[in-house]
């Protein structure tokens, strides 16, 4: 085969060469045999595929801004308060926009869609007064899981003596049980995101003599009724009615369902739920149990017995081949370091209790090592509706026992294909990163490693906070570095920063910075940045009008001199002078259309900077601006020197000096 | 009786032939170059293939979303209605210059708002979720709004005439 095609081509070169290349096209294409065409078999491949590999491929952009906002410099939010704030508006409108279609739904009616899509098609839900009272329409209620509703109608069905089956009053009893009588929480919404996430409901207490009561009476009592009951009320904090019940129960030689007992032990003290658990000789106890016993361990007061109690318990878990899940680590981590040693620890410090805290960070931490351990490179799936909640808490732990070793394991950990356990944006996961990036901004050494995380997290991940801005500029103190103060603080004023304890902390960070160190373009950057702060805080001030009068923040003293130093760095000295004769104002700080506050004073190192600066540019005008501010709150004997200087250094007319002598001379000795 | 003396009937007839001058898509300058052009309005007809052909990209002749035409510009017409009424304070150039693009079944609605006196963020934030709604449900198909802002109707111009 492979010969032939060898003398085939050997042949076609040949004839090329004899017939020239068009004549042996054509005789090859009239001798040639038909082609012979195989189509291969289509790959397999699911629906999500392609987007899974794109998303390999492409990868999330960690500095661009969430898909939920408005992808606008002006509208992409930076703080977390801003970025709930602005999610639940959009949300709002969109459930405005929904209730509009429900109550008005023929003025929707442009029907294209083929098929119809009930989507598009919001509806009223029925009222359960108005509603036909029909066992078919209490079980789609039921199935709705509207339990108000529900309760209404069944009570409205009762009073006009309808039956209802057992089995539907089976089903409500369920409904009403687990919720309590109450409409479903926050959390378990699934339509709107924004409340389900932000949302929160009051600790419900248990509803006596409601539907749910009514219908245990009503209904056959057998295993899985009670057990109902027992886990609804063990739910909602009626523990002695619980076990009233399960002993009753019990004692007529009921079983009940290992739902209740979970209920039962989580909320018993330790010993109570160990003997409990005894009770448990029929049925295995399952992940949830120990997650219910690790929650009445967590009461032990002492914490050694604590430690000791969830040893045992992981223990009995290995022993029944029990896999712990994210849940059960949730619940050690989180009651492992006593509340009340920490809350001691912050009234008042003392060596006794910061050895107790030291010594259950350290626990916690080896802890949460072994933890790590056994979860890398496991697959991740959800086992609970707060299991995300563990990363946000281990992370805790890493932070306040100030290991990044520890917490980076935990980010891979949580980043990793493997793990399917994601936490909520905006409210867990931004708590989780922010905890991470705090303690790597602490611990690392290398500034230019901060700034590069910082630029991954801020502020898609993490808010701009006070706290975190803080703690970067704690560490640009000790070493500069222009791109990350630039963004800092661009941050901060984008967060609502300026006008507030963190607006003097850029001032300070831009006076120390070194000019002369900055390149062509960082030193544009500077110049800029500080006529965009200038001129802010000074248009901040002149909000005088009575409608604004609640925005105007007034220039105070210090301010005033600081905003003049940075000025003169950047040679706008005119600007820089203009803003101190404020100083010497009366009528900027007195009155209805004051600007600048009444009390404060400059500050004495940055206004000796300004004057050796004048000095320096023997501007004589601005000497001795600088010498008369000074004069406000200086004697006599250290306005002299200062005097002397400026005759030395500037030319001035004898006038002039008896001017500035007879000055000093009735300031106060 | 209500004639006007002096002027024969003839003369209310036109009878001089039509220019034929083609108008559309040129626009006409004024004296002190006032009149604000942005860069789709700012190109000339025979450009239009050339410059402004991913204005129009879209999924239309797909199979699978394909509708037909009127419904199309039936949406379109009901898209620019509803943006100029909803955001008259923003809207720029009257709301003429929105693009409407067509991706799969998801209608995206494109272009500039300004932020008229005051950017009250909250609200806008508001407006647009209650505007991709109202819209979806209308036209039974996602809308997305992603207009982006600029201070003054004078950020979109390209050029004055």
């Amino acid at each position: 085969m492979e010969n032939g095609r060898k003398r085939r081509i050997l042949q076609s070169k040949v004839m090329i060469g004899r017939l020239g290349l068009s004549r042996a096209a054509v005789r090859g294409f009239a001798s040639a045999e038909p082609a012979k065409f195989t189509v291969q078999p289509a790959i397999e491949r699911a629906p999500t595929d392609l987007l899974k590999a794109l998303s390999e491929t492409v990868g999330t952009d960690p500095t661009a801004p969430h898909f939920a906002f408005i992808d606008d410099p002006a509208t992409i939010p930076s703080t977390a308060s801003a970025k709930r704030t602005y999610f639940m508006a959009k949300e709002l409108g969109k459930r405005a926009a929904r209730e509009l279609a429900a109550e008005w739904p023929t003025l929707f009616a442009f029907d294209r869609d083929q098929p119809r899509l009930p989507v598009f098609r919001p509806e009223n839900l029925p009222d359960p007064l108005q509603i036909e009272p029909t066992e078919k329409n209490l079980l789609r209620m039921i199935e709705s899981r509207e339990v108000e509703d529900c309760c209404l109608l069944y009570e409205r069905m009762r009073s006009e003596n309808i039956d209802v089956s057992q089995k539907t009053q089976l089903e409500l009893f369920k409904l009403v049980a687990y919720y309590n009588s109450s409409n479903i929480p926050f959390a378990e919404w699934v339509e709107w995101v924004g409340m389900r996430n932000f949302g929160q409901n009051d600790k419900a207490e248990w509803k006596a003599a409601g539907v749910a009561d009514l219908l245990f009476e009503t209904i056959p009592r057998n295993d899985e009724t009670v057990s109902i009951m027992i886990a609804a009320l063990s739910k909602f904090g009626e523990n002695s009615k619980a076990k009233a019940l399960f002993k009753e129960h019990t004692e007529a030689g009921g079983k009940v369902h290992i739902e209740a007992y979970n209920g039962l032990i989580a909320n018993s003290d330790f010993k109570s739920a160990l003997d409990i658990l005894k009770d448990l000789k029929t049925i295995k106890p399952n992940v949830s149990t120990f997650s219910a016993l690790l929650e009445s361990a967590s009461r032990i007061g002492k914490f050694e017995d604590r430690i000791n109690a969830f040893t045992r318990i992981i223990g009995e878990m290995q022993a029944l081949k029990i896999e712990p899940t994210l849940t059960t680590y949730y619940y050690i981590l989180k009651n492992i370091i006593d509340s009340k040693t920490q809350k001691l620890l912050n009234e008042a410090k003392n060596d006794e209790s910061e050895k107790k805290y030291h010594n259950q960070i350290v626990v916690s931490i080896s802890w949460l090592s072994e933890i790590l351990d056994k979860i890398e490179n496991k697959q991740l799936e959800v086992s609970s509706n707060n299991c995300n909640v563990f990363f946000a808490e281990a992370m805790g732990v890493a932070y306040r026992g100030a290991n990044l070793e520890i917490s980076q394991r935990l980010l891979k950990i949580y980043e990793s294909s493997n793990n399917n356990v994601k936490m909520p944006a905006f409210t867990t996961e931004s708590l989780f990163y922010n905890r991470y990036l705090q303690l790597f901004i602490e611990q690392s050494t290398s500034i230019e490693q901060i700034y590069q995380k910082y630029k991954d997290f801020v502020p898609r991940l993490v808010g701009v906070s006070n706290s975190l801005s803080g703690s970067v500029y704690r560490k640009l103190s000790k070493e500069a570095h222009w791109p990350l103060l630039r963004r800092v603080i661009q941050d901060g004023i984008s967060a609502g920063q300026m006008t507030t304890a963190m607006g003097e902390e850029m001032r300070k960070q831009l006076i120390e910075v070194q000019y002369h160190t900055l390149s062509v373009n960082e030193r544009d950057e500077f110049n800029q940045l500080v006529q965009k702060l200038v001129s802010t805080w000074i248009e901040f001030s002149k909000f005088t009008e009575e409608y604004a009068k609640r925005l105007q923040r007034k220039l105070s003293p210090s301010q005033i001199s600081e905003c003049a130093l940075l000025l003169t760095r950047i040679g706008e000295y005119q600007k820089a002078f203009e803003l101190l004769e404020l100083l010497l104002d009366e009528e900027a700080s007195h009155g209805e259309e004051s600007t600048v506050l009444a009390h404060g004073y400059a500050r004495p190192h940055v206004m000796s900077a300004l004057f050796e600066d004048s000095l320096r540019r023997k501007d004589s005008y601005a000497a001795a601006l600088c010498l008369q501010i000074m004069s406000l709150h200086s004697n006599r004997n250290k306005l002299e020197p200062l005097a002397n200087r400026i005759f030395e250094k500037c030319s001035l007319t004898e006038s002039q000096q008896k001017i500035i002598q007879s000055f000093i001379r009735l300031r106060p000795q | 009786m209500l004639r006007t003396p002096g002027i024969s009937a003839c003369r209310q007839i036109s009878t001089t032939s039509c220019a034929m001058k083609n108008k559309a898509g040129k626009h006409k300058s004024t004296v002190n170059r006032t009149q604000l052009l942005t860069y789709e309005m700012a190109q000339k007809p025979h450009h239009i293939g050339v410059r402004k052909s991913w204005l129009t990209w879209h999924s239309q002749n797909l199979e699978e979303f394909r509708q037909s035409q009127p419904v199309v510009v039936a949406q379109d017409e009901i898209i620019r209605r509803f943006i100029r009424g909803f955001f008259p304070q923003n809207v720029v150039i009257s709301g003429n210059e929105l693009v409407i693009k067509r991706r799969g079944n998801v209608c995206i609605v494109a272009g500039f708002l300004q932020y008229s006196r005051r950017l009250d963020i909250r609200r806008i934030y508001w407006m647009f979720g209650f505007a991709e709604e109202f819209l979806s449900i209308l036209l039974k198909q996602p809308v997305k709004l992603e207009l982006a802002f600029v201070e003054t109707e004078d950020d979109v111009a390209y050029n004055y005439i």
